[in-house]
């Protein structure tokens, strides 16, 4: 587990929170089983559950990349959706760079995640500056139920 | 453990069976082992996913750089049978286009 300690109060929880965590290098794998879990619980399910999962890994994985080796992940559901949001503290990313929006050619190393991320999911935005980056996705689900997931606060 | 990776050398070339998770954490590994091989005169790996239950950008870009590593040894890397979301990660990223063990490999 990578929790450290328990997590400041946040003027923005939301009554439907299912997951709030840091994670780093380590800890990502350990996070996706985490999300995949609370997902399925909440009704994502099939291609749609994979697809969110790797989703958030991707998002995830960039940000130990490239936002300063660690981020925040919060994960609730709300109005029929799942919502995960992914922080980090880098440096933001660079006008200019990849969008992910193209498929980088087959034979590339690199510049895959961002572009899975947008293939992948069907509501994604990205806020960027050079304190950081946060990204948010949702997808819809069909049952409002989860489980108490492995890491579900208070 | 949620990787490991078998090795089985065959006459034509090397088969890598992939068990589990690829991701950040775990593609390293897979990257250790095509240096092995390559030291050890073996460049042309068939890395067989069928019971690879997870693949990220981490792992198409450990097939992609350990084909060109591969290839700058005169040899080559492909995959074969991917299965479930593993087998959509590869055919959506135009990876299983490239990499796709055919067979007629030289």
């Amino acid at each position: 587990m990578t929790d450290a300690g328990t997590p400041p109060a946040d003027p923005d929880g939301v009554p439907g929170e299912l997951i709030r965590r840091p994670f780093d290098r380590s800890g990502i794998t350990d996070l996706r089983h985490a999300v995949a879990h609370c997902a399925a619980a909440a009704g994502l399910a099939g291609q749609a559950l994979d697809d969110f999962v790797l989703v958030v890994n991707e998002l995830a994985t960039n940000a130990v990349r490239h936002g300063g080796g660690q981020g925040r992940l919060r994960l609730w559901r709300a109005d029929g959706r799942i919502f995960c949001e992914i922080a980090d503290r880098g440096s933001g990313i660079a006008a200019g760079s990849a969008s992910g929006l193209d498929r980088p050619p087959p034979l590339s190393a690199g510049g895959w995640g961002l572009w899975l991320a947008h293939q992948l999911s069907d509501h994604l935005s990205v806020s960027t500056s050079p304190g950081g980056t946060t990204v948010q996705i949702s997808a819809a689900t069909t049952t409002a139920e989860c489980g108490a997931g492995p890491s579900t606060s208070e | 453990m949620s990787f490991a990776i078998s090795v089985r050398r065959q006459d034509a070339f090397t088969a890598l069976l992939l068990t589990g998770e690829l991701d950040m954490a775990t593609a390293p590994h897979l990257g250790e082992h095509v240096d092995d091989l390559l030291s050890g005169g073996h460049p042309r790996i068939v890395v067989d996913l069928h019971d690879l239950t997870f693949c990220d950008s981490s792992g198409l870009n450990a097939f992609v750089q350990g084909d060109r590593r591969c290839t700058a040894e005169g040899g080559w890397l492909r995959v074969t049978r991917p299965r479930g979301h593993v087998a959509r990660v590869l055919e959506l990223s135009g990876v299983a286009e490239v990499l796709a063990y055919s067979g007629d490999e030289a």
